[in-house]
């Protein structure tokens, strides 16, 4: 089932001379379940693609559409509601209430929804999943970066959204955090069913991703008999469906075009 | 300091709103205190000019007879000053001198000093020439109008006069002596005479006028000391030694240990030596008004610095030192104060003398003031009422600019600038320190309560434990917010009684702040106002109330102790200066006489009132109460107390409810030798009355047997018909009246012509019309209590400013904790429901906290007002609607402006950035 569809998106920021093309002319779909790696170098804009697509900021023109809602034509209220049941995010720095222990930032975006029932068993199920129960107590700060993270996603996971953007979740981890933090995404993937764009400049994260998507210059990558697209499938790809297209791209690394 | 100025010019710019905030609280607090300040200034200048034209333009004055008189003279003759100053000596600058000699002085038919006084004496006592010439020859004399229409010489040049057996003519007439010079010198009237005319008794008096730019005591001793005058021959010219350094230094440190193991002296005593013309209260509110600039500066800043205290931290980090942080807090200050205070300076100062021009009167210093026009009594004579008419109010003379407040504020600013740039380095750099610990050892007491388990809605938890987070901070800002609140209700608080106590004294000192009095000026019971014309006046059109007063003096025993304070009167006192007034010691034997050991026999004023007088006396009941009806049927009666220096009413130890002896003549028309209570016990009847209630003032007063001013005596006071069925008084001694509605001038003319007319035939019986004085009065006391309120309003206001600029503060330090929350998908309102019940919070614990700090205040307040200032009845308490208004105002503003602040965060947040 398709779940994103980004069409023709454009995003210029600044006005006349001091217009900067963020992301020109972009168009990408995604299907349920997919995790999908967005790479490129820094100030290719590949943050602003997952600002927009997370209705964070607005793109010049073109359409997101997730889960069949325009999400450009929503009214502010709407778009802030429909974000924080069909998306959630995590972010390189974790952005976690340091006033909340582990538990209440887990639990938080659930309870912005009037009258929908924080499901404690759930809560404690990702918790034990991600191996935070121990620690639902503890406050922010008196976690490892990792243990920040999990909580991040734990928060990202709790409203069961359509789709989770990671933006750079482990550029503040050391290497073995990073694996862990990368297990616990495809885990979460698989099981949960979880759709997951992640925006990472590492290229050996974005190989262990179904799907990668390549940006630069604010524009999907394309080169000499690549994807139309500029989105390719990973060797590692467990079998997902090919997204629409995404037919002609070819398999195989693309870490080597960097 | 070039790359500081770079800086703080350029923080300047780009935080432009905290940059505004931060004037703005700099311009208003520097234009209240500035402006505040010169009022006081100006007051105090004018308080001194009055006071010059009223007892003359010295500061001392010692007979001439000194040892080296005549090298005075001649060194002031030799002398080559100029510009006002007559003779510099080693630490003295002396402007004039004069010199009175007086020839002679007759005590009939009044008392009169034949005076020759120098040019410089008549300048000094501005006592100018009206018309014709000083005398020349020994038969002649100059004299004011006054002196001549009391010896019933028409007042022109060349009339004669005969005084104690000799004939002289009138030269000249001079203008009168100065007002109350009378109250310094004894009461006497002056004719000038030649300096031909010697009676070879002559007493020559020095008058000095030194240069007030410096204390005035220091010149006068030097001069003493160089002319060998022995201090304790010089007088003072009291009534102007207060505004030019003509007296001790009060206290001395071991003056105040003792004054504060003593209990009848105490901190009234102390504050009160040490507030010689309002000094000490005026700098008390001085100081309050520059603490609570330096308050809200220190605090707005503190807000603009901690917002950006990251970027500092960056700048420690690539080196700057922490004198250069230093110093660029203190040249964005100082810039930001150079600015604001000089905006503020020409702001206060400006509005300042616009209300000096309107209502300089106000500022006058009280004492001065209160002699002639805060008070009016019922009895009193056509001169008191022409001093209380508008136009005799004090001159308010011209507005000064008070420089020294100008530059003491902004000398104290600028210490108050670095005080607060030196916090608030020493609190950045305690943060970081503070930052590493709390990474390290976090734990411990932290609330570890999970509470989405049982809230369904996380952002009244996320609003409380926004605001404790950081208790230091937390407490900070409470503190600050409820300061303001605090002071405004200090100064409603104080107003309130204020006007209270303007409204008692004014009703108690004229009777019900009657419009007119009827009244016998006469000290014979026999004279009275017979009940028909009360009758006749009741009668009369236009008039509101007539309530007319019975008097009987009496004489009650104070045994065993029951007298507390000798000191209170002339005759037991003992007091050298103090002395029993001759009149009354001529005609009653003195107010007091001591029988015994600690017995003692005191002169009392009975008064009868009627029903409703009796009813208003209820605004004055310290004990018991009043109730006319059980006064007539049990015969009990009201006792006013007397008052100590502290506003204690226990001189005498009686209660309401104890039963007073009260000795009255048998004949209620006895004669004056009787008054003197040393008749035969034939001539009088003792009485036993139960007190109902105890009081601090009476109304309706007679003055003309042993005097009452409303404070200083005992009445006793009970109705009109006890008055007749105890004593057998049945006419009366004074009536007061009150026109109906506001009456013009026109109706209150009328009004009295036809209540004298009402009144003719009656033996000196007097009509006086109040009702241009009483406008001026209220018109006088509506514009000190208009400023007062005033000032608390600039006070509110400053706070406000400050309340929204610790909000927006709040708001801009949890900017962080707010994008999260947006982009976990909070709606604007739940954003405005988070910040509102944080508002809210702050608004309500606030208020807490400033009730709590407000009750401390309100002690303190009521503590100066009952034994300092002596007020009459002030409430232990300030109305209820004030502290609600406050209450109110602070919620509806902490929520009000933490919205506000919510507002202006971007759309959409990204913690991510």
């Amino acid at each position: 089932m398709e779940i994103l569809q980004v069409k023709q998106i454009h995003k210029i920021y600044g006005e006349k001379e001091n217009k900067v093309y963020a992301l020109r002319d972009v168009s990408f779909s995604v299907e349920q379940g997919e995790f999908i790696a967005i790479v490129g170098t820094s100030g290719s804009g590949k943050s602003t693609l997952l600002n927009l697509i997370g209705g964070l900021d607005v793109p010049t023109r073109g359409q997101i559409i997730i889960r069949g809602h325009n999400i450009a034509s929503l009214k502010r209220k709407e778009l802030t509601i429909f974000r924080r049941r069909n998306i959630g995010f995590v972010f390189q720095n974790y952005s976690l209430m340091p006033v909340l222990n582990v538990y209440d930032n887990v639990a938080l975006p659930v309870t912005f929804d009037r009258g929908k029932h924080v499901d404690h068993g759930y809560i404690r199920e990702l918790l034990k999943e991600l191996g935070l129960w121990e620690k639902r107590k503890r406050y922010p700060n008196e976690l490892s970066g990792g243990q920040q993270q999990r909580v991040a996603l734990a928060r990202a996971l709790a409203n069961k959204p359509a789709l989770i953007l990671a933006d750079e979740p482990t550029g503040n981890l050391d290497s073995s955090t990073t694996v862990e933090v990368m297990g616990l995404l495809k885990e979460s993937s698989r099981k949960y069913h979880q759709t997951i764009l992640m925006v990472t400049h590492n290229e050996a994260l974005a190989q262990a991703c179904d799907r990668i998507i390549r940006i630069e210059d604010g524009k999907l990558y394309r080169s000499g008999g690549s994807s139309a697209t500029g989105t390719e499938k990973t060797a590692e790809a467990p079998g997902t469906a090919e997204a629409p297209g995404t037919a002609d791209a070819p398999a195989g690394k693309g870490g080597d075009r960097l | 300091m070039r790359n500081a100025l770079r800086l703080a010019l350029a923080y300047m710019r780009h935080y432009k709103k905290q940059t505004a905030a931060l004037f703005v609280g700099i311009l208003l607090s520097a234009s209240l205190l500035t402006g505040v300040g010169s009022l006081f200034a100006s007051g105090k200048e004018a308080a001194k000019e009055n006071a010059r034209t009223e007892y003359g333009d010295w500061h001392y004055e010692m007979r001439c007879d000194f040892p080296r008189f005549e090298e005075f003279l001649k060194d002031v003759q030799e002398s080559t000053e100029g510009e006002g100053t007559i003779l510099s000596g080693e630490g003295f600058r002396l402007e004039k001198y004069g010199v009175e000699t007086v020839r002679k002085a007759i005590s009939d038919p009044f008392e009169i000093q034949y005076v020759y006084g120098d040019e410089g004496y008549m300048e000094i006592m501005g006592r100018e020439l009206l018309d014709g010439r000083l005398p020349e020859e020994e038969n002649e004399i100059a004299a004011d109008a006054q002196t001549l229409r009391n010896l019933g010489v028409s007042d022109v040049p060349g009339s004669t006069v005969e005084l104690d057996g000799e004939t002289f003519t009138i030269t000249g007439i001079v203008s009168e002596m100065p007002e109350k010079l009378g109250d310094l010198m004894g009461d006497y009237m002056q004719v000038f005479v030649s300096p031909e005319l010697d009676y070879g008794r002559n007493g020559s008096f020095l008058y000095l006028r030194f240069d007030e730019s410096s204390p005035v005591l220091g010149q006068m001793k030097a001069f003493a000391e160089q002319y060998g005058v022995d201090g304790g021959t010089v007088a003072r010219n009291n009534g102007i030694s207060g505004y030019v350094g003509a007296e001790e230094t009060k206290l001395s440190g071991e003056q105040i240990r003792a004054a504060l193991t003593d209990p009848s002296l105490g901190l009234p005593w102390i504050w009160g030596s040490l507030n010689e013309n309002e000094a000490l209260t005026e700098g008390a509110v001085l100081l309050a008004l520059a603490l609570f600039a330096a308050f809200i500066i220190y605090s707005i800043f503190q807000v603009s610095v901690l917002r950006r205290l990251s970027q500092y931290s960056v700048m420690q980090t690539l080196g700057m030192t922490d004198g250069s942080a230093f110093g660029m807090l203190m040249t964005e200050m100082a810039l930001v104060l150079a600015g604001g205070y000089t905006a503020g300076t020409l702001l206060g100062n400006s509005a300042a003398a616009l209300i000096y021009r309107k209502v300089g009167r106000i500022f006058i210093t009280r004492n001065q003031v209160g002699e002639t026009v805060a008070r009016h009594t019922g009895v009193s004579t056509e001169e008191t009422a022409a001093e209380l008419s508008v136009s005799a109010l004090p001159d308010a003379g011209v507005f000064h600019v008070d420089l020294q407040v100008i530059w003491a504020g902004t000398l104290f600013l600028i210490l108050v600038l670095a005080l607060v740039s030196l916090v608030l380095i020493r609190k950045m750099r305690k943060l970081t320190l503070r930052q590493m610990i709390t990474k390290d050892a976090s734990g411990g007491r932290r609330n570890r309560k999970i509470y989405s388990l049982k809230h369904e809605n996380l952002t009244g938890v996320l609003a409380k434990k926004f605001m404790f987070s950081r208790k230091g901070t937390f407490i900070g800002i409470l503190l600050s917010l409820s300061v303001g609140s605090v002071i405004f209700l200090g100064a409603a608080y104080v107003t309130e009684n204020t006007r209270t106590n303007n409204e008692l004294t004014f009703a108690a000192d004229d009777g019900l702040g009657s419009d007119i009095q009827v009244y016998e000026e006469s000290d014979s019971l026999e004279d009275t106002i017979p009940e028909k014309t009360v009758e006749a006046l009741k009668e009369i059109d236009g008039l509101e109330s007539v309530y007319p007063v019975r008097y009987m003096l009496g004489e009650i025993p104070l045994y065993d102790g029951m007298l507390k304070g000798t000191s209170f009167f002339a005759e037991t006192a003992g007091e050298e200066g103090f002395d029993p007034d001759p009149e009354i010691m001529e005609k009653y034997n003195g107010q007091i006489v001591r029988t015994g050991e600690d017995d003692y026999r005191l002169k009392v004023n009975i008064y009868g009132y009627d029903d409703e007088m009796l009813e208003s006396l209820n605004d004055y009941v310290l004990e018991g109460s009043i109730d006319p009806d059980q006064m007539r049927k049990e015969n009990t009666v009201l006792f006013k107390t007397l008052m100590d220096g502290q506003g204690n009413y226990d001189v005498i130890d009686i209660s309401a409810g104890d039963t007073v002896q009260i000795r009255t003549p048998d004949d209620p028309e006895a004669e004056s030798e009787t008054l003197r209570f040393q008749s035969g016990a034939e001539n009088y009847r003792d009485w036993s009355l139960r007190i109902g209630a105890l009081i601090s003032r009476p109304l309706a007063k007679v003055e003309t047997y042993i005097g009452d001013d409303g404070v200083s005596n005992v009445d006793i006071i009970m109705t009109n018909e006890q008055m007749e069925k105890n004593f057998g008084v049945t006419g009366y001694q004074t009536i007061s009246i009150s026109l109906t509605g506001h009456a013009d001038a026109e109706g209150a003319d009328r009004a009295a012509d036809e209540i004298r007319s009402a009144v003719s035939g009656i033996s000196r019986c007097v009509v006086k019309d109040y009702t241009a004085q009483i406008q001026a009065q209220n018109l006088y006391l509506d514009q000190q209590i208009m400023f007062f309120y005033g000032i608390a309003a600039v006070l509110l206001l400053i706070s406000l400013l400050h309340i929204m600029s610790s909000m927006q503060y709040l708001v801009a330090e949890r900017r962080y904790e707010f994008s999260i929350l947006r982009a976990m998908g909070i709606t604007d309102a739940g954003f405005l429901k988070i910040l509102m019940k944080e508002g809210l919070r702050y608004g309500i614990y606030s208020s807490i906290v400033m009730l709590a700090v407000y009750w401390i205040v309100q002690k303190v307040l009521y503590y100066f007002m009952v034994h300092v200032y002596l007020y009459l009845h002030p409430q232990g308490m300030i109305s209820p609607g004030y502290l609600v208004f406050v209450v109110m105002l602070n919620v509806a503003l902490c929520t009000g402006a933490m919205a506000l602040a919510g507002r202006r965060q971007p759309v959409e947040a990204r913690p991510a950035e």
